[in-house]
């Protein structure tokens, strides 16, 4: 599904990964883990099409397709879903708006029909009871007053809305308590199927207790410098980055 | 040119030929006043650049024959595609003339409803005084005052008289439509009353074409008195040909509560002043617009507001959106005479430049004589925020579209406060339209 072979890219001038090497197959879950300041955000946001970032070298590919000249908009409605660190708050455009917009647009590309209103709606208000958010929120503006930890369910909420193919979270579960982080966990098991992957980066292990990866990674200053099993993730809980001759900041 | 082609002997010249028009017979109350009108106007001088009022948007104004031309005197025509039949009360005025066959006239007697033509001696006194009070007393549409409110006296055919009793409640709207269309100009008149306890919706909506020049003015004239409220919705969306001078005044007695919806769309002049004197304690007003300019077009806002007693509460929420090469004038101010202690007031302006030729002006100006009052103002000028376009386009959404949600929504909550919904959906689908062609092209 995902292959990504030497990876490099800078934000203003500043080197940030220095070649990553990465290959997720359809159903697996692989977890990113690292200090602050390895460069997992800067992955996510590289994936998902941030322009403030300059790739350098290397290519990324999605079921072969090459996305380095992908325009963010074509990524998403290809499949690739960002649920942010840092969801912003737009006062003024509905949550519903938003939902309709971006699956009709995502349907549109695929050849689809636009969705039916009742469809809709009945969908939306199974998805936000899901991730246990008040159906009120819907009519809201997008983010607009919500806690940090209702923000991460939203985002869990477009997730199970727009059904990616590869779901990459970027430090969903920093900021959450243990009921939020359950209905994240929950949220994105239910995705989980043999055609959808998962990319999870974070900073702790708490999170792969509720979802279990296939593999983890270890990022450390731009590149994967160790990779295993999902036993790796308690082994870094246990011993901290510093066997691995991480210092941590 | 001639001396003769100078304002304001243009506009004085063609607006007397109007008195001789056979086919344009008044009442002659309205030939009188018509006539005072026309001699005040030719001691009025055209504002320039160097009129601190008109310094944006004297350069847009074009005088020429054409433009004195009173518009030809019809009561036909042709189709208007973007009015909306409210199903309340309905008034029609085409090129400034009374539209009886279009209008929809209240049957019984709750409500007063009546072109100018019909008045009593009373009600026309009512009409005059209030833009000519005799003593000290002076008043925001005097022709000394506001050239235009001059001009469009002086070419006066008609107007609406409206008059809201005690106590009376009307729910449907009062929708008064000015139509105007071919070479010249053409003046709207609305003088509303809403006698103590009333309650009403006033829209006002101006349409029409040209094909070569034509000015619109107008006057509005609104009383609240004790414990009144009136709703106040008004369209200048018309045609961008046309240029439009207008005038809102808006006098408010003893708790009477006014709440306005002004929804500007550019053009090649708009200009709109919404003036509100709170004269007695208690009183109320929330002034919301809306304005929306693109290519070279340009639209100027002027409000004032003035406390004159004490006990008052103003609020104010304007925002603006310049595209292209257009231009955006907000001038909002607030008065508190010496008495008006306890007074509260509240301005906001809000502004977005989608494009860097465009232009926003804005200038609050408070001015405060009494010493135990609150009065705040906030004046923003942005452009569309990165971040949440990224945030839109990773799911999806096309870089276009998501700049029309944005700009959508930077008005929207103004939008939703519009209190009929016919109206407001109509406003949100023009508006939908016009921000969506600001970024095709892009």
């Amino acid at each position: 599904m995902l292959k990504i072979s030497n990876l490099q890219a800078s934000v203003e001038g500043t080197q940030i990964l220095k070649g990553i090497d990465l290959v997720v197959r359809p159903g697996e879950v692989h977890a990113i883990m690292g200090p602050n300041g390895s460069g997992k955000s800067t992955l996510s946001q590289v994936l998902a099409g941030n322009e403030a970032y300059d790739i350098t070298g290397g290519e990324v590919t999605l079921d072969g397709k090459s996305l380095i000249e992908m325009p963010t908009e074509q990524r998403a409605r290809e499949g690739i879903f960002l649920a942010f660190q840092y969801p912003v708050e737009i006062p003024g455009v509905s949550n519903l708006q938003f939902l309709r917009t971006a699956i009709n647009s995502i349907r549109e590309y695929n050849g689809e029909e636009e969705i039916d209103a009742v469809s809709f709606m009945k969908r939306a208000k199974e998805k936000i009871k899901q991730v246990n958010l008040d159906p009120a929120f819907l009519k809201r503006g997008v983010n607009e007053g919500f806690s940090g930890g209702e923000k991460k369910r939203n985002e869990i909420m477009q997730m199970l809305m727009l059904e990616p193919k590869l779901a990459i979270l970027d430090e969903t579960d920093s900021g959450l308590d243990i009921d939020a982080l359950k209905v994240v966990a929950d949220g994105v098991n239910a995705l989980r199927s043999p055609e959808r992957s998962v990319i999870m980066v974070t900073h702790y292990q708490r999170l792969l207790d509720y979802i279990v990866p296939d593999y983890v990674h270890v990022l450390a200053k731009g590149k994967i410098i160790k990779s295993g099993g999902k036993e790796l993730a308690l082994e870094l809980e246990e011993k901290g980055y510093g066997w691995l001759g991480i210092d941590e900041e | 040119m001639s001396a003769t082609l100078s304002f304001p002997n243009i506009f004085v010249d063609a607006s007397k030929a109007l008195n001789h028009d056979e086919a344009r017979i008044s009442a002659p109350w309205l030939v009188a006043f018509r006539e005072s009108q026309q001699h005040l106007l030719e001691q009025c001088v055209l504002p320039t650049r160097k009129t601190e009022d008109w310094r944006y948007s004297s350069r847009h104004l074009k005088m020429s024959d054409a433009i004195a031309k009173p518009l030809t005197a019809t009561t036909e025509s042709s189709p208007n595609n973007d009015f909306v039949d409210l199903d309340g009360y309905l008034v029609v005025f085409i090129n400034g003339h009374f539209s009886a066959d279009k209008s929809r006239l209240p049957q019984n007697s709750e409500l007063t409803i009546k072109p100018f033509s019909d008045l009593s001696n009373e009600e026309a006194e009512q009409v005059v005084s209030s833009t000519m009070p005799s003593g000290e007393s002076t008043s925001t549409i005097s022709p000394t005052l506001f050239p235009f409110a001059a001009i469009n006296s002086a070419y006066l055919s008609d107007g609406v008289y409206i008059s809201v009793p005690k106590n009376i409640k009307i729910d449907k709207p009062i929708q008064v439509q000015f139509h105007s269309e071919g070479e010249g100009t053409a003046s709207a008149r609305v003088f509303l009353v809403a006698e103590q306890g009333a309650e009403a919706t006033l829209i006002e909506e101006f349409s029409g074409s040209t094909q070569t020049e034509l000015l619109t003015t107008s006057v509005t004239d609104i009383h609240l008195k004790e414990q009144s409220e009136i709703r106040y919705i008004r369209l200048n969306t018309e045609q961008q040909q046309i240029s439009h001078v207008g005038i809102s005044s808006v006098t408010q007695h003893r708790n009477s509560r006014f709440k306005s919806y002004c929804i500007g769309l550019g053009g090649t002049l708009r200009r709109h002043d919404l003036k509100v004197k709170l004269i007695e304690p208690g009183a109320e007003c929330s002034l919301d617009g809306v304005c929306v300019t693109l290519e070279k077009q340009h639209y100027d806002n002027h409000t004032e507001i003035e406390h004159i007693s004490a006990h008052c509460q103003s609020e104010e929420s304007y925002r603006c959106i310049a595209g292209d090469q257009s231009h955006i004038v907000f001038n909002g101010r607030i008065m508190i005479h010496r008495d008006a202690q306890k007074t509260s007031g509240a301005m906001s302006n809000k502004n977005l430049l989608l494009s860097s030729n465009a232009e926003i002006d804005t200038k609050p100006e408070l001015e405060i004589y009494a010493d135990d009052v609150k009065c705040a103002h906030g004046t923003t000028i942005g452009q569309l925020d990165e971040e949440e376009l990224y945030y839109l386009v990773t799911r999806g959404i096309s870089p276009d579209n998501a700049a029309t949600m944005l700009t959508l929504g930077f008005v929207n909550e103004l939008v939703q406060k519009i209190p009929n919904d016919i109206i407001r959906e109509k406003i949100e689908k023009r508006l939908e339209s016009l921000i969506q062609s600001a970024f095709k092209e892009v």
